[in-house]
């Protein structure tokens, strides 16, 4: 709630900036709208971006509801990708349904492998998850990009990106003709499902109940016998694979390969993402709207006056992050409410 | 209305500047361009600057009108050229490999619209692919490094690990070999991630440690991130070899020369085919012979290169346009087996 | 701001009035109509059980809340839209009973933070000198360069009140000041207060211990459920009849804690040997309470610990069979139960709502989840049975832990605990810090489990209520048992010199 207020300020903020600019707000209101709901295209590319915010934002939030600081989510989405990008090319052969299980799996193990890892360092050895996350980042960059440039690099373009997939491994094949031909592809409504997903399994299960607990009071957890070091694990491993189905939406629902460079640190706005919704699965649906909406619109910006400039641009997103953070971070009360009853 | 446009006609060749906000605030009847940039954006000094400077100059002296955004990230290409696709522009031009991508989808949808890919390559009825034979040009600085350099170490900075940086490198190493067959190259890449191509002070970095094992002279194929390596030059008191646009006035008397890639002229060209209403699909070379690649002299260097030396280099250069040198092309290098 | 004048009118005898306080959470009467006088030059206890009103009526004295009704006159004036900043400047001070202390920092740092009036601009070795010369005028030496961490309970104490004293606070207020101080502590601490009002200050008292208010107290004001039910001198009270003030509308179930017959087998034996001191061994029997009294760090920690987490290095048996290399899950299992001897750290999610706290440690008997999923339905059915069997208030799950009295935690806590098929509960400290109608109920509900045929160990530093309890005290000093009482042979001076190590 507070987060959305804080949207609002912040999207407030920088229309009175504009202005100052001398663009004419209600004009920028207008293209922000049209930016998102004029055509199908564009709907379709918001939605798309959304459906990786919302992976990126359920990984951050799981581990955020353990207590823990997932700044990994772009290193394993990474990961995920790099995994389901190169399935295909190890196993060319295989058929219908087994091909896109196998990318999938690959994919999976890939992403939850390096979400283990800091979860497994930070339980056994308290090495600090945000440390290690970060330094994971850049090692998964530097393995993506071996495999891309030096293993299974497209010769057909100049671009560095992987062999594309045979249609067998993607999503579309079992899709075929449902989506209209833009980005946004069945993997949206997979993260639809899994935000009530995992709902379902924070507020209504004993494993939620034991990650939560863990989350908010460790040493009670530890005392009343919780298996702490185990949860942590596995959150970190679920975090992993969340972040993994980025590379469903974008390797196998929409370029077919792996592009180095196409995530736009998901992985960081995945934080955004879960902050702004306090780690609530419904709420990262909202606020993953909101951050695609945001990116594509100030993009239009950029496009559609003659004073916004993509650096200005990114002022207006980073005024908008700024003022949610500080809306929900900030011990505030909003007027009506007791605070923390 | 008409007196006023004449009158600020008048003006622009007084002002750069005046000409720029006019041109974008009043509609003029003239050719309208739309220009996308790579993430560098055009402040990079380099590769998206000389695209800005190209379309530039043809607004001043074609008098074209012109648009242009800078790219945010991979998929927000497609986004850009389909917008631009539903405007009113009559040429649009994309800078840089990755929009090759987007252009292909986009060029498909729009079959009336035109467009210009730089150094890229997409095969379509209405885009014009413009490409650069970048390993001749590093070839000739590599070659002018190793006649320059008295120590047999010579390095290279490379901005992302991409195919089109290593390019670059095995055009310059085999410049270095050509003349002096037992110098070493150091080669540095700056990192795997986006990042590597604005990253100066890693650059820095990483030239100070070249220097510092015996490098004299190291080219920077690095974007934004070069001006690093010309600061560590600077500091060392050693040279360092620019790239894309001529970069000499960055450091005078640290930069020996700098491996012109003439995106500004491609794109100038470019703009005057769309004045004048002409427009050729297909495949553009730009190369040594037709000055699309190229060294750099000038006043700031002059003092750096020696007559003898640029006697040898127009020989080598002549040698590549006639075919007696083949520079090896890393492009074209045999594939090797995909698993 | 202290104008002690010769001739002073009626008026001025009282410091701190509070006039017809009204306050209300939601449907709840945190205070009713409380008004309140507190003479100047006086200590002054606040006594009532936990969530009585004691803790919301000083909130509003320092503008946490402000009340619904009512005005608080201070140094005859009225005080308007008070904050705690504001509250210091006008000479109220505070002590909490969690000292508000940072524990990384060194104690002269700590006092630098509470901004001694002064420059600007901090000289360090000026500000040393100046607190020094305070300690040394109020006999509060404590080490001005160690760490507040290393320092022991009674010292954090004297810094909290060093922190006040240097800002010429003229009203001291102390909530359950004595609740972590041993006997002897509570005693110093007492002669400081003293002093303090000798020297003209007013001291306000919230605590639990009727001994106290009695011995060192010049007036009490008794508050329940919101509402004043008396003030008044204390030197017409004694101890039974403010007991009985205070537990009027609590019927106490006070069960015969005479030993009942035994069964010989041991159910617990602990054994561990330290190299310096030597063994630690003692045994537990089915039936029993089994009452650990000592002076702090004197080994309370290293049983609990062993009783509670793995440890290889020494011998734990529980019905013949070694348990020393379960974890507490495992020991759970086979009928241990354990209260935590921190509930604000280890037993309670303070930020998350009841049900949450009773999903933590839950017994699978009870079925709140099913296939891993859970069922609310049962779990508050649970929770309107203990929460009716305990008396915890207010009966409302959806309230987070925190806003819960100590009292009603602790309840809540042993409450779950004891709902466990469970042969022995582990309590270090069972009712610190707890009201006395609550410490009651807990008392009683040890006396219904040992009557069950289950057993208690107590580990606690308040001898009252280890004798109450006990059918045998063992004496615990330098890590050695080094005496043992049986019930109702108590000796409180022979327990105080073996805690003391006076006897081997």
């Amino acid at each position: 709630m507070k987060g959305l207020l804080g949207f609002i300020f912040g999207l407030g903020l920088s229309l009175i900036l504009v202005s100052v600019l001398g663009e004419n707000p209600i004009h920028i209101l207008q293209i922000f709208y049209n930016s998102v709901f004029a055509t199908q295209y564009d709907l379709a590319t918001t939605l798309f971006t959304m459906t990786s915010l919302i992976f990126t934002g359920l990984s951050v939030a799981v581990a955020f509801h353990a207590g823990l600081f997932n700044i990994g989510a772009e290193g394993q989405l990474l990961m995920g990708s790099l995994g389901m990008a190169i399935s295909g090319l190890l196993l060319p052969n295989l058929i219908l349904p087994y091909s896109f299980l196998w990318a999938l799996v690959l994919g999976l193990c890939l992403g939850g492998f390096w979400g283990f890892i800091p979860g497994y360092l930070k339980s056994r050895w308290g090495g600090h998850e945000v440390i290690v996350t970060m330094m994971l980042n850049f090692i998964a960059a530097g393995i993506v990009n071996y495999f891309v440039i030096d293993v299974f690099q497209n010769r057909e373009v100049q671009t560095p990106e992987t062999i594309p997939l045979t249609k067998e491994f993607l999503l579309s094949s079992f899709t075929h003709g449902i989506f209209p031909r833009t980005p946004v592809n069945a993997s949206f409504l997979f993260a639809v499902l899994f935000c009530f997903l995992f709902y379902v399994l924070i507020y209504h299960t004993r494993w939620g109940f034991q990650l939560r607990s863990v989350g908010k009071n460790p040493e009670a957890s530890k005392f009343y016998g919780v298996p702490y070091q185990k949860i942590q694990i596995q959150a970190f491993v679920l975090a992993g694979f969340l972040a993994a189905f980025v590379g469903v939406n974008e390797v196998l629902g929409f370029s077919g390969r792996l592009r180095l460079g196409f995530s736009s640190d998901l992985g960081f706005l995945g934080v955004a993402v879960a902050m702004m919704a306090s780690g609530h699965p419904i709420g990262i649906l909202a606020s993953s709207f909101l951050f695609a909406f945001l990116l594509k619109g100030s993009l239009d910006l950029d496009l559609e006056t003659q004073t916004i400039t993509k650096d200005f641009a990114r002022v207006i997103q980073a005024l908008v992050l700024l003022s949610v953070i500080g809306f929900t971070q900030f011990p505030f009360k909003l007027p009506g409410f007791k605070s923390g009853k | 209305m008409r007196q006023l446009i004449l009158f600020l006609k008048k003006l622009k060749p007084f002002s750069v500047l005046i000409g720029l906000v006019m041109a974008i605030s009043a509609s003029l009847a003239s050719t309208n361009i739309g220009l996308i940039l790579d993430k560098g954006g055009k402040d990079d000094k380099s590769f998206n600057s000389n695209a800005f400077q190209g379309i530039s100059k043809a607004q001043k002296e074609l008098g074209i009108s012109f648009k242009f955004v800078e790219a945010t990230d991979l998929n927000s290409l497609e986004n850009l050229h389909r917008s631009f696709a539903k405007k009113d522009f009559d040429l649009i031009i994309g800078i840089g490999f990755v929009q090759a991508d987007a252009i292909k989808k986009v060029a498909a949808d729009f079959p009336q619209k035109k467009w210009i890919l730089v150094d890229g390559e997409v095969n379509l009825p209405n885009v014009r692919s413009l490409v650069f034979e970048d390993h001749e040009g590093s070839f000739l600085v590599g070659a002018l490094a190793a006649m320059k350099s008295k120590s047999t170490i010579i390095g290279f900075i490379g901005a992302m690990d991409v195919p089109l940086i290593r390019r670059f490198h095995m055009g310059f190493e085999a410049g270095v070999k050509n003349v002096n067959p037992k110098a070493k190259v150091l080669v540095n890449f700056l990192g795997v991630t986006q990042e590597s191509w604005n990253n100066p002070p890693k650059a820095k970095e990483q030239a100070l440690s070249q220097y510092n094992v015996g490098a004299e002279i190291i080219f920077a194929a690095a974007g934004a991130s070069g001006t690093g390596v010309f600061d560590a030059a600077e500091e060392k008191k050693k040279l360092a070899i620019g790239v894309d646009s001529n970069q000499n006035y960055l450091k005078p008397g640290f930069i020996l020369t700098s491996m012109l890639k003439r995106v500004d002229v491609a794109v100038f060209e470019a703009a005057r085919e769309a004045k004048n209403g002409h427009f050729v699909p297909g495949l553009g070379r730009f190369g040594l012979k037709d000055h699309g690649i190229d060294y750099s002299m000038d006043q700031f260097n002059e003092k750096l290169v020696s007559t003898e030396y640029r006697k040898r280099l127009e020989e080598l250069k002549q040698k590549i346009i006639r075919g007696e040198i083949v520079v090896p092309d890393y492009y074209k290098i045999p594939k090797k087996k995909n698993i | 701001m202290i104008s002690p004048q010769p001739g002073r009118t009626p008026d001025l005898t009282y410091e701190l009035e509070f006039k017809n306080i009204h306050k209300k959470f939601g449907d709840l009467w945190a205070c009713k109509n409380i008004s309140l006088k507190i003479k100047k030059n006086s200590i002054h206890a606040l006594i009532g059980e936990n969530g009585a009103g004691k803790s919301t009526l000083l909130k509003i004295l320092f503008g946490f809340y402000y009340p619904d009704q009512g005005e608080i006159v201070f140094q005859q004036q009225a005080l308007q839209s008070m904050n705690p900043d504001l509250a210091l400047k006008m000479g109220l001070g505070m002590v909490q009973q969690h000292f508000t202390l940072s524990p990384e920092m060194s104690v002269l740092d700590h006092l630098i933070l509470t901004r001694p009036p002064g420059s600007v601009f901090l000289s360090r070795p000026k500000i040393l000198n100046k607190f020094e010369m305070l300690a040394g005028q109020w006999e509060l030496k404590v080490p001005f360069l160690k760490k507040v961490g290393e320092l022991s309970v009674g010292e954090q104490q004297k810094v909290e009140l060093l922190g006040l004293l240097i800002q010429n606070v003229s009203v001291f207020i102390f909530d359950e000041p004595t609740a972590v101080l041993s006997p002897e502590d509570s005693e110093i601490f007492f002669q400081q207060i003293l002093k303090l009002k000798n020297a003209g200050k007013t001291i306000i008292l919230v605590t639990h211990k009727l001994k106290e208010v009695l011995k060192w107290c010049d007036e009490y004001s008794l508050l329940s459920q919101g509402q004043m039910v008396q003030s008044g001198p204390t030197n017409l009270e004694n101890f039974d009849s403010l007991s009985a003030k205070l537990l009027k509308n609590v019927k106490i179930d006070r069960a015969e804690s005479l030993c009942s017959d035994l069964d010989t087998r041991p159910l617990l034996t602990y054994k561990r040997e330290f190299s310096k001191s030597g063994d630690l061994k003692f045994q537990i029997f089915a039936g029993q309470i089994v009452g650990v009294c000592g002076v702090e760090g004197n080994g309370q920690e290293e049983i609990l610990t062993d009783l509670v987490e793995s440890n290889r290095n020494m011998a734990l048996t529980w019905k013949k069979i070694s348990i020393q290399s379960l974890n507490n899950d495992q020991r759970r299992d086979l009928g241990i139960g354990y209260l935590p001897s921190d509930r604000l750290k280890q037993g309670l999610i303070l930020s998350a709502d009841v049900i949450e706290n009773a999903l933590l440690a839950d017994d699978r008997s009870w079925n709140f989840f099913s296939f891993g999923f859970l069922r609310r339905k049962n779990v508050r059915e649970f929770l309107k049975k203990i929460f009716y069997e305990f008396q915890i208030v207010p009966a409302n799950w959806k309230l987070p832990l925190s806003s819960f009295s100590g009292g009603n935690q602790q309840k809540f806590l042993v409450a779950k605990e004891l709902q466990k098929k469970i042969q022995l509960l582990v309590a270090p400290h069972p009712t610190r810090g707890v009201d006395l109608q609550s410490a009651e109920k807990i008392h009683s509900s040890f006396y219904d489990f040992k009557n069950a045929g289950g057993s208690v160990l107590v580990i606690s530093s308040d001898l009252e209520e280890l004798m109450k309890l006990s059918n045998r005290i063992l004496v615990i000093f330098n890590r050695q048992i080094v005496g043992e009482l049986k019930n109702p042979d108590w000796d409180e001076k022979k327990l105080g010199r073996l805690m003391s190590g006076g006897v081997k």
